[in-house]
């Protein structure tokens, strides 16, 4: 299988501030690709310049085998967008809005079809202005799939969503995996990248700081699962096993411990049989994509919102 | 430039603009309000008609009054303010008398009547009731002498009112005077009009001034709105090009201009008579000025991005000239150097244009003001699309 996009050495500089700083990376064909970093980090910068949308400073990039600044409208032709915070036109219904952007197209997909993909058939008369913020972001996708294209860009799909809205527009991106997409996926939710993607590649401060599938990731960046012993006195837990060498952390009255291997585990729990000390449960948290950016940057993905 | 696209984008325009019941308030029925509302306003119709009267006779009533006996004059010492009264007790017809200090002979009246713009003037003769006491004396009518009606021609409804009054009235007095001989009678003249009504100078004025207002807002709408709701960002991604977009946006203005002209000159022609000559200057006029006050727009949005602020903006432009361009009151009535300014709005030369065009027949007035706003649009508009860009930084 070929590459659906290739980014080398993309550069993309406002004044003095570098807002994607020398980036390369490879999406392959049919894949789900997740860009997944903080606000301000460059995802959308990158994704933009990608749909030439805005221009780069420098970097060659690759689209469907075609230079991106050469054979712009032939790319046009076979990429759909959804654009970050995009509100479509507001007094056009769902079929008439995905009609109007069908025709700005040579090659149609069927529009029944769409609609029926997308889980819009009781809102296909709506006026767009009428529908849930969930429903408008299906909408989106939509219209990024009237053209049938090849490769389809999502920016931020889910930003602002409730956690059910959020789960029907990621079950339709998966079901555009299904039909052999490419999806080039920015977010900020880990969990979104978790679910979706194929690669993912994390950017930060305008660099791609890792790259990979989600195993490779966790493999290579996620280190440690945490154990946390719930119940009983924590200090007298802590007490005992900083006795046998381990580092131990207070959560909530629990007590963490990061281990590395999963021998550890039945370790910890002989030495606090062993002394006779209580506990009412355990829980093993394995690591994610949020304790792979806490470890490759120092910092928290999430927002505190 | 794909033909099918600009239709398609047009139809949709079209549709999200008359499902907006706020936009299409503003731009049909607002100019429709405000003729309606300022015709009524300055053409002070309604009620009773003013019946200004020169009296030529009024020295000798006194006199007359003596001669008569009491039955015809009541308590009035002099004969004219019985008439008078008897006029005013009608109802319809509201007595106004010319005074003598600023009227006083023929050819004075006829200048006051054009400048102060009277539409029905009665005016009686020198030594009339001493020729009608003779008259009546040797009872031969045809020694009275007429009293004349100057009555402006155009308005019929009004004139055929006060007519019917005059004459009922005097029927009635021919009746108790002479047994209903026309001792008593009256001819008319016409007032031939110089000066055109307020509506006629107004409703020119206000398609211009929608036609401004419909075209700034419009490219203001769809350059800020768009642009904040990612729109302007997706259509980058299609094969939609800027100037198929700009064809599209233009047709659909080009469109509601000519339609917002339409409705408020069917509103002009069945509420205030107005009478409008058909011609090209009118067309390329509203055309030119679609274009213009387009490009003002796309020049506001180029600086101005955020989609409330750039309404303001286009306010700080449009303001003034609606209110300084000669569209609620004529250039004459204001300072000599506001009148230098409006020379310098382009909203003047639509407004100027259309008058001549449509109204006063002015062909060559038409012309020169359609080659100052043909030029004007030219290189408005083209400023307009040069420094209209989709593309983000």
């Amino acid at each position: 299988m070929g590459y659906a996009i290739e980014v080398e050495g993309l550069t993309k500089i406002y004044g003095d501030f570098r807002a994607v700083d020398n980036i390369s990376f490879k999406v392959r064909e049919g894949e789900v690709f997740a860009f997944l970093g903080p606000n301000g980090a460059g995802k959308t910068t990158t994704v933009e310049i990608i749909e030439a949308i805005r221009n780069p400073t420098k970097g060659k990039i690759k689209v469907l085998g075609h230079d991106r600044s050469k054979r712009t409208r032939e790319i046009k032709e076979r990429i759909g967008v959804l654009p970050q915070e995009f509100i479509s036109f507001e007094r056009l219904t769902v079929r008439e809005t995905l009609t109007y952007f069908s025709n700005l197209y040579k090659k149609h997909a069927d529009i029944d079809e769409i609609i029926d993909t997308m889980d819009l058939r009781d809102k296909e008369n709506e006026l767009y202005m009428n529908l849930s913020g969930g429903l408008k972001q299906r909408v989106g996708v939509a219209i990024a799939l009237v053209n049938d294209p090849d490769i389809i860009f999502l920016d931020e799909p889910t930003t602002g969503l409730d956690p059910r809205a959020r789960r029907d527009v990621w079950n339709a991106i998966a079901g555009l995996k299904e039909q052999g997409k490419t999806v080039f996926l920015t977010t900020h939710y880990m969990e979104e990248a978790e679910y979706l993607a194929d690669s993912i590649a994390i950017i930060h401060k305008g660099r791609i700081v890792a790259e990979g599938t989600l195993d490779e990731l966790l493999k290579q960046y996620g280190h440690q699962s945490t154990l946390l012993i719930k119940g009983g006195r924590a200090d007298e837990i802590a007490g005992a096993l900083k006795k046998d060498g381990y580092g131990t952390e207070e959560i909530n009255g629990n007590v963490a411990i990061k281990i590395s291997k999963r021998d550890a585990v039945i370790d910890i729990l002989f030495h606090l049989k062993e002394r006779g000390i209580y506990y009412r449960e355990i829980d093993i948290r394995h690591s994610d994509l949020e304790d792979v950016f806490l470890n490759l940057t120092g910092e928290k993905l999430k927002e505190e919102t | 430039m794909n033909p099918k696209i600009v239709a398609i984008d047009f139809m949709a325009s079209f549709r999200n603009y008359t499902r907006n019941k706020g936009t299409l308030f503003f731009s049909i029925a607002f100019p429709v309000i405000l003729i309606l509302l300022f015709g009524a306003i300055f053409s002070g119709g309604g009620g009773s008609y003013s019946l200004y009267i020169k009296n030529f006779d009024y020295k000798n009533g006194e006199f007359i009054a003596s001669m008569m006996n009491d039955s015809t004059t009541g308590n009035f010492t002099n004969f004219y303010d019985a008439l008078y009264a008897q006029l005013n007790s009608t109802g319809i017809i509201k007595i106004k008398i010319i005074k003598n200090s600023d009227v006083s002979n023929e050819k004075e009246l006829k200048d006051y009547v054009h400048s102060k713009k009277l539409k029905s003037v009665m005016v009686i003769p020198e030594n009339y009731g001493m020729m009608l006491g003779m008259a009546i004396a040797n009872e031969n009518a045809s020694i009275a002498p007429n009293i004349t009606l100057m009555l402006d021609q155009s308005e019929t409804q009004r004139n055929s009112i006060i007519m019917s009054v005059i004459s009922q009235f005097m029927g009635q007095s021919n009746l108790m005077i002479a047994g209903g001989q026309n001792f008593m009678r009256f001819n008319t003249s016409s007032i031939i009009r110089e000066k055109f009504d307020y509506i006629d100078f107004f409703v020119p004025g206000v398609i211009a001034l929608t036609v401004m207002t419909n075209s700034v807002f419009g490219v203001i709408e769809s350059n800020t709105k768009f642009r904040k709701n990612g729109i302007l960002r997706k259509l980058l991604t299609t094969p939609f090009t800027r100037g198929e977009w700009i064809m599209a946006k233009m047709l659909f203005m080009l469109f509601m201009s000519f339609v917002s002209t339409f409705v408020i000159l069917i509103v002009g022609i069945v509420v205030w008579g107005l009478n409008v000559h058909f011609n090209v200057y009118m067309f390329i006029l509203i055309t030119s000025a679609s274009f213009a006050f387009a490009g003002m727009g796309m020049v506001v949005t180029r600086f101005v991005k955020d989609e409330e602020t750039a309404p303001a903006a286009a306010n700080v432009i449009t303001f003034p000239m609606m209110f300084l361009a000669g569209i609620f009151f004529p250039l004459e009535m204001m300072p000599h150097f506001l009148q230098i300014v409006t020379k310098f709005m382009p909203l003047y030369y639509v407004g100027e244009g259309l008058r001549d065009a449509m109204i006063l027949g002015d062909a060559s007035g038409a012309l020169t003001n359609t080659i100052v706003i043909f030029a004007f649009a030219v290189v408005v508009f083209a400023i307009g699309v040069a420094v209209t860009n989709w593309k983000e930084g």
